[in-house]
């Protein structure tokens, strides 16, 4: 009896004495948004988004608090500013991180990074992106929105809040997994801090763990619909022609890659859309829809042709082209070898096929 | 000539002494007047000694009435005046007379175990009216009573129940050993003797049932399962049991097999609710905030920052006052049960919070807690189940969700490894019908 007592003393005087993992969450620093850009004298300036919570939450109300360091590593930067705060950092909210635009033009991206994929209190699901102009630009805007700190960039990247096809995420593990996979370019999104909000429409091409280049929004929209299968996107019509928009309900689209003996390597994609009539400026419902199909599947046709040249022409591979060529040969420790003489010679056979599931208007 | 053994009881004012002369022949009777029925005293043996024409012809007269016995021995007396008799002195012999007047033969109204549309009346405090009870319901020539008197001092009569075609005689025979072996003075409830059957010192889980339902007990004896019927409580003892049992509610048998079934997975919820959310809380709030979102984490942080105590002591503090006031509310009568509960809540669910003692979170949490143990139908369980978050918390805190995961582990190992009478005890079924009675299957 003494025994347990004695024990059941011990045991709770060590409670009292709480060790170094127990560490209330009131005691802890929410790093939201993790920012690195090009420091002035050293090689990184960190910039942390720290969320200051408070017990109401009030649209526009969200508190935060940013501070910067600069260092030559990460690490050290997060060490230095710990001495900044009052509380201790916990990464495992951090869901975003951003580089600047100044870092990611001129600097190597995958191994900088390196910090954030050894810590195991940063969370996998962290999205990475690009930020314009720079990454503390993008961590000290403040949308009106805002209920708690951080939480429009998490709202647009997750799917939950707006779902726009111009948002191509980029979560930590994908990209690390893009950098080390041979025959899959990294890509990460781009967003332009606006005074009171973000525009993320855009992105950005990565090869060997430096920007190749950005894509404009339009070729945006068109990479998440062949990279991701993003199914909800608009079709416009051709400048001279009467003003008509679609906007599709499904996608599937599937590719094949055709190296046959003697002839070029051929890129075959089956790509098939369902469209509705969004906005005309004519009826519709007397039209001969097969003309329409064809439009809308010419159009897109147009578009495919056109992203996935420009991709070949950088030599870059964001849809993982030379992933599948590895995966479907079987040419021993060649193989990706064979596909980068390849890739520059191949020919992209895009076939659309767009059905019109209706005008969107009761008759 | 009075017995040398009466001068004990002499001393009582209840304990009366009557001469009764009939101008041929007297008799003596002795009785407690707490203990008998006038009544029948009158009848049984007042009316028939006055038209005795002589002292045989009275002898004739109760030796053919029904349990009037000779006692052979004088020292049986006090014991037989002691359980109810009437004792008759005629010419140094001595006959007792089963004259005692029930105690409290009506059945109460359920209380600790409520249907919505069963029976609603549960058993008396008398065993022989729960006996009847029991056989009104249970018409089968095979229904088994056996008597004991538990105690040594208390004697307490008590009945064995079961069905002789349906028991599991090793299971019977297991019982009727521990019964036997009893060594306390007073036995006066179901649980009591529950405890003193069981070898160990430490148990946690009930592994019998106590019910106060004779729909439940009836559908327990058709199952094969022994009732232990105790003087002076409207309680039963059934044996064996499965964790099950205690899970499931008679509303089960009463309601539609989707309703039932979807109330048995409610229990089971609120089993895991009240078990494991303050430990969570704890483990969320003190190691692991990164399983929350990250919008829930930062209001969570916000409802706390007022609270400048570690998690721990915050859960403590809060379970303590939520325990204190289920049990004030438990003992306390009903007229000022509602004040304590009124002026309870009204202090844990806005002042705590206020004052910066316990974080908001932490009120719905403690209420869910409370309100989630509640769905646990017998009450023995959900005493049980109340203890069980302690452990949890602790570990919690020492080693957050991890402890939580090797807690939960640790109990359902040890439930595993409970038997109730040779018969393992954390499962659904004893190889029975349903509960609900439509199940295939598990019959023969």
């Amino acid at each position: 009896m003494r025994k347990i007592l004695l024990s059941l003393v011990a045991a709770v005087s060590l409670l009292l004495g709480s060790g170094c993992g127990l560490k209330d969450i009131d005691k802890r620093f929410f790093v939201i948004v993790v920012g690195i850009d090009k420091g002035d004298s050293s090689l990184f300036k960190v910039t942390l988004k720290l969320a200051i919570p408070s017990p109401r939450t009030e649209p526009g109300e969200a508190k935060f608090q940013t501070i910067s360091q600069e260092a030559d590593s990460i690490a050290e930067a997060v060490r230095l500013m710990k001495s900044k705060v009052d509380k201790e950092f916990d990464f495992g909210q951090a869901k975003d991180i951003v580089i600047g635009k100044s870092f990611a033009d001129t600097h190597e991206i995958g191994h900088s990074l390196d910090f954030f994929f050894r810590r195991r209190d940063i969370q996998e699901i962290a999205n990475v992106s690009i930020g314009e102009p720079d990454a503390a630009t993008v961590i000290n805007a403040k949308p009106l929105s805002e209920r708690l700190p951080g939480n429009s960039l998490i709202l647009a990247f997750s799917d939950e809040g707006t779902e726009s096809p111009y948002i191509i995420k980029t979560p930590l593990f994908d990209y690390y997994r893009r950098i080390f996979d041979l025959g899959k370019d990294p890509y990460l999104p781009i967003i332009r801090a606006l005074e009171e909000t973000f525009v993320i429409n855009r992105v950005a091409i990565l090869k060997t763990n430096y920007k190749r280049l950005e894509l404009n929004p339009d070729e945006t929209a068109a990479l998440n619909q062949l990279a991701r299968g993003y199914k909800r996107f608009v079709i416009k019509s051709p400048p001279n022609e009467p003003r008509l928009t679609f906007s599709s309900t499904r996608l599937k689209s599937t590719y094949k890659i055709l190296t046959p003996k003697n002839g070029d390597p051929v890129i075959r994609f089956h790509i098939r859309v369902d469209v509705e009539a969004e906005e005309s400026e004519e009826k519709l419902f007397e039209k001969n829809w097969h003309d329409l199909e064809r439009l809308a599947a010419t159009q897109l046709k147009d578009q495919y042709l056109e992203l996935l040249t420009k991709l070949q022409k950088h030599g870059v591979d964001p849809i993982g082209f030379g992933i599948r060529y590895r995966a479907t040969r079987h040419e021993k420790s060649k193989e990706y070898e064979n596909w980068r003489k390849i890739y520059p010679n191949v020919r992209f056979d895009i076939r659309v096929a767009v059905h019109f599931r209706g005008t969107g208007i009761i008759k | 000539m009075e017995a040398k053994s009466l001068e004990t009881l002499r001393h009582s004012d209840d304990f009366k002494v009557d001469t009764l002369d009939n101008g041929l022949f007297q008799i003596e009777v002795y009785f407690f007047s707490s203990l008998c029925d006038t009544d029948t005293i009158k009848k049984e043996i007042a009316h028939p000694f006055l038209v005795s024409p002589s002292a045989d012809a009275f002898k004739i007269v109760l030796k053919s009435a029904l349990a009037c016995k000779i006692l052979e021995n004088e020292a049986e007396i006090p014991g037989a005046l002691l359980q109810g008799n009437a004792v008759i002195q005629l010419q140094d012999a001595y006959y007792k007379l089963l004259a005692s007047s029930p105690a409290n033969d009506k059945p109460t109204e359920a209380v600790a175990e409520t249907t919505l549309q069963g029976p609603q009346s549960a058993f008396s405090e008398d065993s022989e009216t729960n006996l009847k009870l029991i056989r009104q319901r249970y018409p089968d020539p095979n229904l088994t009573a056996e008597q004991y008197k538990l105690g040594k001092v208390s004697r307490t009569k008590s009945y064995l129940v079961y069905d002789r075609n349906k028991v599991n005689r090793k299971v019977l025979s297991q019982l009727q050993q521990k019964i036997k072996e009893i060594d306390a003075d007073m036995v006066m409830a179901g649980g009591q003797v529950e405890t003193l059957i069981t070898k160990t010192k430490i148990r946690w889980f009930p592994i019998m049932i106590v019910t106060e339902r004779p729909d439940r007990t009836i559908l327990n004896l058709s199952q094969g399962k022994i009732v232990l019927l105790i003087d002076g409580t409207p309680f039963v003892l059934i044996v064996p049991a499965v964790f099950y049992d205690f899970i499931s509610a008679m509303d089960d048998v009463y309601q539609s097999f989707v309703v039932t079934r979807a109330l048995v997975l409610l229990r089971y919820v609120g089993l895991l609710i009240t078990m494991t959310l303050p430990a969570m809380y704890v483990a969320i709030v003190s190691y692991n905030p990164e399983i929350l979102k990250v919008q829930f984490t930062l209001s969570l942080a916000g409802s706390r920052a007022a609270v400048p105590y570690p998690s721990f002591i915050e859960v403590m503090i809060m379970l303590f006052l939520i325990e204190a006031l289920v049990e004030a509310s438990l003992r306390l009568p009903r007229y000022i049960g509602s004040t304590a509960t009124t002026v309870g809540g009204l202090i844990l669910g806005q002042a705590a919070q206020q004052a910066g003692l316990v974080s908001s979170v932490m009120i719905i949490v403690t209420s869910a807690v409370a309100i989630s143990n509640f769905l646990i139908p017998i009450n023995a369980m959900s005493f049980a189940i109340r203890m069980a978050k302690y452990p949890l918390i602790f570990l919690a805190s020492l080693f957050g969700i991890a402890g939580v995961v090797t807690g939960m582990f640790a109990i359902v190992l040890y439930a595993a490894n409970l038997t109730s009478f040779g018969e393992p005890y954390f499962r659904f079924f004893l190889k029975e019908n349903a509960t609900s009675g439509y199940k295939e299957g598990d019959t023969e």
